[in-house]
């Protein structure tokens, strides 16, 4: 990190940008006008044209991180959802990426219950995408002859990672089909009420959107928690803890179950 | 990761590479000598976006700019965007690395625009104390960039451009100097362009910017979604006539053009220099 070079800050300049930030964000700023000069334009137009480009770059960007929900929404709604959730919580990075972070939780907040509950999930799912799409690159596989080499009395003790942009998601209606309309260029419609388990991760042609059986997803959940291979088989119910091996040979060979640990280490990682 | 420095960049013209146009500009390759591409959209820690700048740093000059990092600020820098700036840098290792003059957060919150800063020494005190951090912490010179603006605060204790200048000198960093901020902001606030262009010294320039602007009721607002207009041309002209040969970059960031016509507007500014350095050789010729 750089030397503090905030000992030199003038206090001025701070109460100058805060009353700026509220007026544009909030119309909030008493003193503010004071110190605009005026020259031939009224100082609230001047400030307007910040205010219009403020919310212009947030709707813009959010639009680009969530377009099955603006395809659900529509362009008008959309935009006011965008500006309510700017001031609510504003952008909290000089990068834009960032400003997505919250928008699930905050329509969970004021659509739960309602006719449009759904967009909660729909939001959910692209904000897993958006997070796929950065996550680490990786090209580690499986090592099958060492995973086949460690003892049986040790098996219970492995630990299995997933590929870094690999995204588990339950939700509570379902919005594979409204992802795949859109891919498909198609009109997107309601999101249907009834639980969906998805996995989301990025492969080298992009996005990839999976739907998941509720015990792929249980199990996969326990592996992403950290969990050694005898408790995320605990996790499963009884009668079905027997598809142990169908699981494994399933995530391994799709390439979701990228490396192990045994013994406390990743058998791929060679700087570890 | 890559081993050896992106390619230089020379005086001539260069294009604001987006995403739209990634996989149009590697399956041609068009022939320019550089691009710059905004820093912040390859902060990812993997993915496509970054793969294509790794393809793309192999044959072109690579030039780094950022619009987030709130130079002017009076919050703390933020610690984690520079420490994915250095990384970056590190991975791309770019002929050119730079941010603007302006700020954009306060208590945290950020507006994501490049707003304009009070030209008063507290000011300038401030900014070149955290431009030298910023270059320490990275290991390099940055350059920074003036920006259009659309109100000046009461106050001034200098001209923007001398706040430029002293800053640079100060800070040890050197300035981009964007010809269309300059004229959006002299025709805005009614002071001369000419009278900006000569106060900047020409060994400060190591860069320039050239984009489009858009008239709304009366005052000018810097869109980058149209073409540099003739008045920003011929202000093009008069730089080029007062600093000299530099790199410079037609910037398109709304509305985007075919990358044909965003080649095609810097083959424009090529041909610009050039009949700028004939009418020069010309006078001297007269002269002697």
């Amino acid at each position: 990190m750089p030397a503090s070079p905030e000992a030199v800050q003038d206090f001025s300049l701070k109460e100058l940008q805060r009353q700026f930030v509220r007026e544009i964000l909030y119309r909030n700023s008493a003193g503010l006008r004071s110190q605009v000069v005026a020259n031939g334009l009224d100082v609230d137009r001047r400030l307007a044209i910040y205010r219009t480009n403020a919310r212009e770059t947030f709707a813009l960007a959010l639009e680009a991180a969530f377009p099955v929900l603006l395809a659900c929404m529509g362009g008008e709604e959309f935009r006011s959802l965008a500006w309510t959730y700017q001031r609510a919580w504003p952008s909290p990075a000089g990068n834009l990426f960032h400003i997505g972070t919250r928008l699930p939780a905050y329509l969970a907040e004021h659509l739960r219950g309602s006719e449009d509950e759904y967009l909660i999930a729909v939001a959910r799912l692209e904000w897993a995408v958006q997070e796929a799409l950065v996550a680490t690159d990786s090209s580690s596989v499986v090592d099958l002859a060492a995973l086949a080499a460690v003892p049986a009395d040790s098996q219970g003790e492995i630990r299995f990672a997933l590929h870094p942009s690999v995204r588990l998601l339950r939700t509570e209606y379902g919005v594979f089909a409204l992802w795949e309309a859109h891919q498909a260029r198609q009109p997107v419609t309601r999101g249907v009420q009834g639980e969906e388990c998805l996995l989301v991760r990025r492969l080298a042609a992009g996005v990839q959107l999976q739907r998941l059986l509720p015990l792929d997803l249980l199990w996969l959940e326990a592996l992403r928690a950290g969990g050694t291979l005898a408790e995320s088989t605990a996790a499963l119910p009884a009668a079905e803890q027997d598809q142990l091996g169908a699981l494994l040979l399933r995530w391994v060979s799709g390439g979701v179950i990228t490396d192990f640990a045994s013994g406390g280490r990743l058998a791929g990682d060679v700087t570890a | 990761m890559p081993a050896t420095a992106s390619r230089p960049i020379p005086a001539q013209a260069g294009i604001g590479l987006r995403s739209t146009h990634h996989d149009e500009f590697l399956a041609r390759r068009p022939h320019l000598p550089w691009v710059e591409v905004h820093s912040e959209n390859f902060f990812a820690d993997g993915g496509r976006q970054l793969q294509v700048l790794d393809a793309v740093r192999r044959d072109y000059g690579v030039s780094l700019h950022g619009v987030g990092l709130s130079l002017g600020g009076s919050d703390p820098l933020d610690p984690e965007h520079l420490r994915r700036l250095r990384r970056l840098v590190q991975r791309v290792e770019p002929a050119l690395v730079s941010e603007h003059v302006c700020w954009s957060s306060a208590d945290g919150l950020f507006l994501n625009d490049l707003l304009p800063m009070p030209y008063t020494e507290a000011a300038l005190r401030h900014l070149a104390a955290r431009i030298s951090a910023v270059q320490e912490f990275l290991g390099r010179q940055i350059l920074v960039e003036n920006v259009s603006s659309y109100l000046e605060f009461d106050g001034a204790e200098m001209t923007e451009w001398d706040f430029l200048v002293q800053l640079a000198r100060r800070a040890g960093c050197g300035i981009l100097l964007d010809v269309n901020n300059i004229y959006v902001s002299a025709e805005n606030h009614g002071f001369p362009a000419y009278n900006y262009l000569r106060g900047i010294p020409a060994e400060l320039v190591g860069e320039v910017h050239l984009a489009g602007h858009t008239a709304v009721d009366g005052i000018l607002i810097d869109t980058h979604s149209a073409p540099v207009t003739d008045a920003v041309w011929t202000l093009y002209r008069d730089a080029l006539g007062l600093l000299g040969p530099k790199p410079t970059l037609i910037e398109w960031d709304a509305e985007l053009p075919s990358l044909d016509r965003l080649v095609a507007e810097a083959t424009r500014a090529d041909e610009q220099a050039s009949l700028t350095w004939r009418r020069a050789e010309g006078a001297h010729a007269r002269v002697a």
